[in-house]
């Protein structure tokens, strides 16, 4: 019988798997899934936590080792150490090496703390549960300074789209909501916000309209922007940049350096940078039987949930096609994205101009707010495994 | 005996107290007063402190010892950092450990004052001379506990989620491998007790510093029998685990296999401290290690009679330290476990030579003092932090009140001794000259009194030495 293996159970492995569990019977195919928690954080809603709400980091976790054994797969609990693609075996810590006739790699970005000079997860941060809620229990204590500071997207040169900042997303979400509750706890006066992105323009990964009504929400609401940064090192207090001044902080929240994955790097199935080079199905560009999926993959710009499900859709396809020898379609990329404003309200893009189209719609509003809402909570409810997949 | 007065004693007299008489009734009169506070000191007691921690009681009660109880039932509110929860009988134990009988000496015209608290790092390196040092933003290590009142896989995983939020690092501690555990931890130190299955060269690699215990948890583990009824996927992963040998011997075999499996990372020893402390030190620097830890007697362990072995964890830094630098070893770094519950107990042993601390035991049972029975990840991590937060920023008030800017600045010269006894074993300056205690100064007289005694004996056996020979020639 032929075996899958598909390494991490969020966004981008639970996709997969739900998309083997639809195309493949369980008489085919034995399916692993291999993640170090048997549950997965929501990440989408841990700026909510972040933004002065911490009992939020521990609501948003969803079941996947028991979605994955209801639908007849095995779930492994374990760190995934190495990839030995000749032998073709996963080297686990604690468990003895798994084989695989075809493996789907879903295990995300490292998060690259220390790339810069005196920072590490102690600074805050938003992107983990643990983080957000630890970022959610300080902005409660009284302060006058806080920073929001998106980390560099570590990625090769060669990559396209080439993106500067690693997301800056949720530190945008995050400054909206913390500036709608400083207000609602009449202690905006008192403290000042500020963003600092290594990009260009904020929002860089959605379309103009987008980033002109950041750039005007941001202006409007007092909140300071530090454009085209580049940094030094960090200390407890500050942040230093190669090329200005430092920037004094009581308070910081991070969205850390994404420098690819070491397990990637480990395995030697990397591009030199950390990233798995795939084609346009997802397979590898050297072993055809590895499928990378979700943010550890080079194509999987801007590295949003909506990007990693698009390419774990096509990815499972490709292996059904070549199963079934039909013919496979190729990932067409765009960009769906809903950030929010806070005040209820919401930023809707949905663009393909990061991949050279024209085409932007972009919404504001209660309704915009609403649909994410919507989607947050289906995707909880189903436990990722939606009734209609993106 | 006196006689009675005009009004006399009713019942006569029943005893003496010192040069009085005391009658019936006055006796019956104090005993009943005596009751009398007695039990409001009692309902008191069971009103603050054992009624809102009767089911605690109940629950911890097969687990913990007496002191161990006292602690649990006098918390301490755990929003700042405090070390009042882990002191519970103030009134009758005036000196908890060693360490509260040192005190710092504080910076007043000179040295002069500290700069800006903010500036102040704790920052620490463990292992220098490893190829990849383990560098932490503040040097405590979080070990979990032997006892707690949850699930002790739930206390390690919100001990690893502290670790990371306080920039320290998490030790793995006993037990199976936790993947999550590993994945929480920015930084994840791997121990490895010696009889348990050996780690997997997958998890000395995912390690960022590893440790062999030769402490008391380690013992042979007994294989599983009757291999035939347990699942394949269990006889699958019992045939993966390869346990490794016992004894003194094997052990620079264990370094050197820890060494192979990942070369870049620190790898040390951690041992208990005992009263050839130095002898231990001698045998485990011949396996090089990166750093050592020693246990004091005050470490909570695993056994009702551990706390009957050992020195003192002060004691025991002081002399591994000393010992260090005679032998010129100071690259390695040196860690204190053992008793350590504040940022001043923390303060106290890097001042006296250590470069970081095991800390976390007790941490589970302050945290857990509203919800005993269920333990929450979320809340025990996040009540954790506060703690860790509260400690770093005492450390610094510390600090600042030294003079200092930098954890690497502390030496010994910074503490004093409230006791000639504390002056005596860390070699410290007392806060008062010996003469000054009434103890002290008839303990100096009798020894005087004793030395010229012996000298006048000695004098005597002088004078009576030649005579002996003399004869014995004669």
């Amino acid at each position: 019988m032929h075996k899958v293996v598909i390494l991490g159970a969020r966004f981008a492995g639970s996709a997969v798997s739900y998309w083997i569990n639809k195309l493949f019977s369980q008489h085919e195919i034995t399916v692993t899934v291999v993640d170090q928690w048997t549950v997965m954080t929501y990440r989408p809603s841990l700026v909510m936590a972040a933004a002065g709400h911490p009992i939020i980091a521990d609501q948003w976790h969803i079941a996947m080792k028991r979605r994955c054994e209801k639908a007849g797969q095995h779930f492994v609990r374990d760190s995934i150490f190495r990839i030995d693609p000749q032998q073709q075996h996963v080297y686990l810590a604690s468990h003895p090496p798994l084989p695989y006739d075809t493996l789907f790699v879903a295990t995300g970005s490292d998060q690259g703390w220390r790339t810069i000079p005196g920072l590490g997860p102690e600074h805050g941060g938003v992107c983990e549960d643990y983080l957000a809620r630890e970022t959610g229990d300080r902005v409660q204590q009284p302060f006058h300074s806080l920073v929001i500071a998106i980390g560099p997207l570590l990625q090769s040169p060669a990559d396209r789209p080439h993106l500067v900042g690693s997301l800056d997303a949720p530190g945008l979400e995050v400054s909206f909501l913390l500036d709608a509750w400083f207000r609602k706890q009449r202690r905006r006066d008192h403290v000042s916000i500020t963003v600092v992105t290594p990009a260009p323009v904020p929002g860089e990964f959605l379309g103009p309209k987008s980033q002109e009504i950041l750039a005007t929400e941001l202006c409007k609401r007092k909140i300071n922007l530090v454009t085209d940064a580049h940094y030094e090192r960090v200390s407890h207090s500050a942040i230093y940049f190669t090329d200005r001044k430092p920037l004094s902080s009581e308070k910081m929240i991070w969205v850390p350096p994404y420098p690819g994955s070491r397990l990637a790097r480990i395995s030697g199935i990397d591009d030199g940078y950390g990233w798995i080079p795939v084609d346009q199905y997802g397979a590898h560009r050297t072993w055809p039987n590895i499928y990378a999926v979700g943010d550890i993959s080079t194509t999987a710009l801007p590295k949003i949930g909506h990007m990693a499900m698009l390419q774990a859709r096509t990815a499972v396809h490709h292996f059904y096609a070549v199963q079934q020898r039909k013919r496979p379609s190729p990932l067409r990329p765009y960009v769906l994205h809903v950030g929010w404003l806070g005040y209820g309200r919401g930023l809707l893009t949905l663009s393909d101009w990061l991949y050279g189209g024209s085409h932007e719609l972009v919404h504001v509003g209660i309704s915009s707010a609403l649909a994410k809402a919507c989607f947050n909570h289906a995707y909880k409810i189903f436990s990722g495994w939606l009734p209609l997949m993106p | 005996m006196h006689k009675l007065g005009k009004l006399g004693k009713p019942y006569g007299v029943l005893m003496q107290w010192g040069n009085a008489d005391v009658s019936l009734l006055e006796a019956l009169a104090v005993g009943a007063i005596t009751g009398l506070v007695t039990a409001l000191t009692t309902l008191l007691l069971a009103t603050r402190f054992l009624i809102p921690n009767m089911k605690r009681l109940a629950v911890s009660w097969s687990r913990i010892n007496l002191n161990d109880l006292l602690v649990t039932v006098h918390v301490a509110p755990w929003q700042t950092e405090s070390r009042t929860h882990l002191k519970p009988i103030n009134s009758l134990v005036p000196w908890r450990t060693l360490l509260d009988q040192v005190a710092f000496d504080p910076a007043t015209l000179h040295p002069k004052a500290a700069p800006q608290i903010q500036e102040i790092s704790l920052s620490t390196i463990i292992g220098s001379r490893a190829r990849r040092p383990l560098a932490l933003s503040l040097p405590a290590l979080l070990i979990a506990p032997y006892h707690s009142m949850g699930s002790p896989i739930d206390a390690k995983l919100a001990l690893a989620q502290i670790s990371s939020v306080a920039g320290s690092a998490v030790v793995s501690g006993p037990g199976p491998y936790l993947p999550a555990q590993r994945a929480y931890a920015e930084h994840w130190i791997l121990q490895w007790h010696l009889g348990q299955p050996g780690p997997s060269r997958e998890m000395i690699q995912l390690a960022d510093m590893a440790e062999v215990s030769l402490g008391q948890k380690s013992r042979k583990t007994t294989p599983a029998k009757n291999h035939k009824r347990l699942p394949l996927r269990v006889k699958r992963w019992s045939a993966h685990q390869r346990p490794i040998g016992l004894g003194a011997s094997s052990l620079p075999q264990l370094l050197s296999q820890l060494r192979r499996g990942n070369p870049d990372i620190p790898v040390g020893v951690k041992i208990l401290a005992s009263q050839h402390l130095e002898t231990d030190l001698a045998a485990v620097i011949q396996w090089a290690p990166d750093f050592i830890t020693v246990t004091g007697s005050e470490a909570q362990r695993n056994s009702d009679l551990s706390d009957q072995f050992g020195i003192p964890t002060a004691i025991a830094i002081k002399r591994a330290r000393d010992w260090i630098d005679q032998h010129a070893m100071s690259h390695i770094s040196l860690i204190a476990s053992g008793g350590i519950v504040s940022a001043a107990d923390i303060v106290k042993l890097l001042a006296l030579g250590a470069n970081a601390v095991n800390i976390g035991p007790h941490l589970p049972w302050a945290v857990n003092q509203e919800n005993e029975a269920s333990l929450d990840i979320g809340q025990m991590a996040l009540q954790g932090s506060r703690w860790f937060d509260a400690t770093a920023k005492n450390m610094r008030v510390i600090l600042q009140s030294l003079g200092l800017e930098d954890l690497g600045d502390l030496d010994r010269s910074v503490l004093y001794a409230r006791t000639n006894q504390a002056a005596g074993l860390l070699g410290i300056p007392a806060a008062q000259p010996p003469s000054q205690g009434r103890l002290a100064v008839q303990l100096t007289a009798l020894i005087d009194e004793y030395q010229r005694l012996i000298s006048s004996l000695q004098r005597q056996v002088t004078l009576l030495q030649p005579q002996a020979v003399d004869s014995r020639h004669a």
